[in-house]
């Protein structure tokens, strides 16, 4: 018999509407509100054995808070499954309970599902790992919406594998090894053999989908810039004083190159492990080109180059840690005057 | 026409005379090691691995299937005869066995098998009767001579072992055409990107190094007949090792098939450039054989980490924009938690994606009562026989590019 | 990183090999190199031409950051085949 805990806001749990969003998270003992459904929908599978309720409003303003308080809530009631909403279209309950779902898995071990409409922008907790079923945009829908809810959380907490292809929830963005059910080879000449014919096929690997950047805007005169050098080729001074890892960086680092003429060889090196760095290491400005831009910098062609540079390795460094890196080293420049980067890759 | 022997190993024994009977294996070592015998390798010594046995293996550099021919001709030629173009004649193969040369060797990266438990699971040579050649160097040999050298005696002893099959009747024949006679099917053919940057991450064809090459025919005859040689001990799952090259499932499918739903249009042989330039004019010019082939569609696969995936994409792109339609297979890099978006990049062309695994995905293995291949792995936090949790990619095969492992990866 | 950068303002020139994964990304100024080894220099020519290389190199990523771009796009240094030896 599953211990069932359902998450709502104070307008679904009948308290009130946004007069009442500030409300602090409390618990009601059974199932409230669209709780009475969701129990006779379990069928003798499972029971509500309690309801917990949290303001929107509250939720939104102080999400950690909030969150700790109906983290101990959660784990006194012992719940098995956790489900939370449907929160069909409205924000503030959507990220509640996206946010309180993704919590109760990944902190709490407990399984939790949470439905709301696919625009809804709590979906957001998907890509941090919560499942998330969708539903329609508006209560009247609530019938629809439930039983998917109530499905999904059962299996979950029943421990069998899912996939949001065959489970219908939204993806997380988690990619995990199985055991496929056919060879890589037959799969491929399916496949090709589909899309010869025009048939329809499903690709196994989602193309990334890459943001674009407004290009900021060009410096006017660089002539009269201060120009900053950065490098993910992983050239550090020998001996690598600040040990940086010749494949997934955890960090970056800045070096003084005030006064410095060029980089000579055997007194800075490349600690990048994804290419053979005889080459580089024979010339460092083969990396970053120092002789060139101090003789730039003295024939006028730009004011000042930056009195540092800045290093990392970028063989393997996942994107929110280059995305830290960049967000730092930007900062720095910008309060020191620099207007514009050159950034060398390997 | 190639007409190709099967027989079925289910054990090897070492000593004794050499014989193949009902599925036993059994190989005369003092042969063995005679075919050894160089100024640069030190030592070589046998071990055999069983399926299931408690055991794990290091310093693993290359796998070869055994083989021989069955009249006139050699296997490997370019290595153990003159350079002659193969695929004809009768060809002696031995599956549910395979070799593997174990030895120290500077920048091997390192590769594992585990030979039960999770990581026996995962990896394709985990499930065969392995005879491991563990070789050692003569101190002070250079590295590059005794590479030659160990990989030459690997091929003689593949051949040596291959040959004792000649006298058993075999478990399965296949004919094997130079080219399809099928007509009115649909055209699908195999770009076979194998990865030649020279020293220790090369690629043999009729012995010599495929650095340099532009994409080139071949056919299926000669790859099994071991045209094509691995000399690649970087990334040991998403490498092709000679097994791999000798008994790629892409080939094997794409032959399976011919005639029933497809015409088997042809292989492509296409090397990897470190140059974008030279990326650029291999995947226009495989594009265009293809093209001139009449391929309607092609089937890619690559050789290597992420550097290839730009090979894989380009090809694609050139195929598509000629009406050649491209399925492509690849590893991902999703990170250790599945997380990180599985592709550095990528083109819209690519959009038929056969998924060999997550690169990155920890897997743990118990400690084993037997390591063969050396008493230190950089991988392993403690002593190598201990308990490991690793990524993915050291376990020999697990990703393999061609698709002899049995790994994807799924939305979760 | 070059992204990242952009969105804080900074123009930035990045100088990369593989300049189809550039694009794809997002970069939005991106300068085309001879090798991923050795993003400013050409160990191919003597020392001098090497050098005169890497200026030509900077001075299109000069050129790159004070120009103004509407999303990815590439300055080249040299004409496509140029490069042979």
């Amino acid at each position: 018999m599953l211990r069932v805990v359902h998450y709502v806001n104070q307008f679904f749990a009948g308290l009130g509407g946004e007069e009442k969003a500030d409300l602090k998270p409390e618990v009601r003992s059974g199932p409230v509100g669209p709780g009475r459904l969701l129990q006779s929908l379990l069928q003798g599978k499972g029971e509500v054995v309690a309801t917990l309720i949290c303001g929107d409003t509250y939720f939104a303003e102080q999400p950690e808070e909030a969150c700790r308080r109906l983290a101990d809530l959660l784990f006194t009631l012992k719940a098995d499954l956790m489900l939370a909403g449907p929160a069909f279209a409205s924000g503030r309950y959507g990220l509640a309970c996206g946010e309180v779902a993704r919590m109760a898995l990944n902190e709490l071990t407990i399984p939790a599902v949470a439905a709301m409409h696919h625009e809804n922008p709590g979906v957001q907790a998907a890509a941090a790992g919560a499942y998330i079923v969708p539903c329609g945009s508006s209560a009247a829908s609530m019938k629809e919406a439930l039983p998917p809810l109530l499905a999904l959380g059962i299996k979950l907490a029943s421990g069998s594998a899912l996939s949001p292809n065959v489970d219908g929830y939204l993806p997380r963005g988690i990619r995990k090894n199985v055991t496929a059910d056919l060879p890589a080879a037959v799969r491929a000449v399916n496949m090709v053999l589909a899309k010869i014919a025009g048939r329809p096929f499903t690709s196994e690997i989602p193309l990334p989908q890459f943001d674009r950047v407004t290009p900021a805007p060009p410096v006017p005169d660089i002539r009269q810039a201060t120009v900053a050098l950065v490098t993910e080729s992983g050239l550090v001074p020998a001996g690598n004083p600040d040990r940086i890892e010749s494949s997934r960086a955890s960090h970056f680092a800045r070096y003084s190159i005030g006064g410095l003429r060029g980089f000579a060889p055997g007194e800075f090196e490349s600690v990048h492990g994804g290419y053979s760095t005889d080459l580089a290491n024979a010339d460092p400005n083969r990396l970053v080109p120092l002789d060139v831009a101090r003789r730039l910098e003295e024939a006028g062609r730009i004011a000042r180059l930056y009195d540092y540079y800045f290093t990392t390795v970028g063989n393997g460094t996942s994107v929110q840690k280059a995305q830290a890196f960049a967000r730092e080293i930007a900062s720095e420049i910008r309060r020191s005057g620099v207007q514009a980067a050159i950034l060398t890759a390997t | 026409m190639l007409t190709v022997r099967e027989h079925i190993v289910r054990d090897i024994r070492i000593g004794g005379e050499n014989s193949l009977r009902d599925g036993l294996l059994t190989v005369a070592a003092e042969q063995i090691l005679g075919l050894a015998t160089h100024p640069v390798i030190r030592s070589l010594e046998l071990h055999v691995a069983r399926p299931g046995e408690n055991v794990r293996i290091i310093r693993i550099l290359d796998a070869i299937q055994p083989r021989a021919k069955g009249g006139d001709g050699v296997v490997f030629p370019g290595f153990l005869g003159p350079a002659r173009v193969a695929g004809g004649g009768e060809t002696h193969i031995l599956t549910g066995t395979a070799l593997l040369t174990v030895s120290v060797l500077p920048r091997a990266q390192e590769a594992l098998i585990d030979m039960a438990g999770p990581g026996a699971g995962i990896c394709p040579l985990a499930k065969e009767h392995l005879l491991i050649l563990e070789f050692t160097p003569v101190e002070g040999a250079p590295w590059g001579e005794y590479e030659a050298a160990i990989r030459l005696a690997a091929l003689r002893i593949a051949a040596h072992v291959g040959g004792i099959a000649r006298s058993a009747p075999p478990d399965r024949s296949l004919c094997v055409p130079p080219t399809s006679s099928a007509i009115g099917l649909p055209r699908g053919g195999y770009i076979y990107n194998i990865q030649a940057q020279g020293s220790f991450k090369d690629t043999f064809v009729y012995g010599r190094s495929a650095r340099d090459i532009l994409p080139t025919l071949i056919s299926a005859g000669e790859l099994l007949d071991g045209a094509v040689v691995s000399g690649n001990y970087s990334h040991p799952s998403l490498k092709n090792s000679t097994y791999a090259h000798l008994t790629n499932p892409i080939i094997r499918e794409l032959l399976s098939r011919d005639g029933d739903d497809l015409a088997f249009a042809g292989i492509i042989l296409k090397p990897e450039p470190v140059t974008l330039e030279g990326k650029e004019l291999a995947a226009e010019y495989a594009a265009n054989l293809a093209s001139l082939l009449n391929w309607q569609g092609a089937i890619v696969t690559k050789e290597g980490g992420g550097n290839a995936d730009t090979d894989l994409f380009l090809t694609a792109e050139r195929c598509e924009r000629r009406g050649v339609r491209a399925v492509l297979l690849m590893a991902e890099l999703a990170g250790p938690d599945g997380r990180t978006p599985p592709l550095l990049g990528s083109l819209p062309e690519a959009d038929a994606l056969v998924s060999v695994g997550n690169y990155e995905e920890p897997v743990s293995v118990p400690s084993v009562e037997r390591v063969i291949g050396g008493d230190s792995l950089r991988l392993a936090d403690g002593p190598v026989a201990g308990p490991l949790t690793i990524p993915t990619a050291p376990i020999f095969g697990a990703l393999s590019p061609v698709g002899i492992g049995s790994l994807r990866a799924r939305a979760q | 990183m070059a992204k990242e950068l952009e969105r804080e303002g900074i123009p930035t020139a990045l100088l990369c090999n593989i300049v189809p994964i550039a694009l794809a990304v997002g970069a939005n100024r991106v300068v085309p190199t001879r090798g991923i080894q050795y993003p400013t220099g050409d160990p191919s020519l003597p020392r001098e031409q090497e050098e005169a290389w890497r200026e030509r190199l900077l001075l299109t990523a000069l050129k790159a950051l004070e120009t103004e771009v509407s999303g990815p796009t590439v300055f080249p240094s040299e004409e496509r085949g140029e490069g042979g030896r």
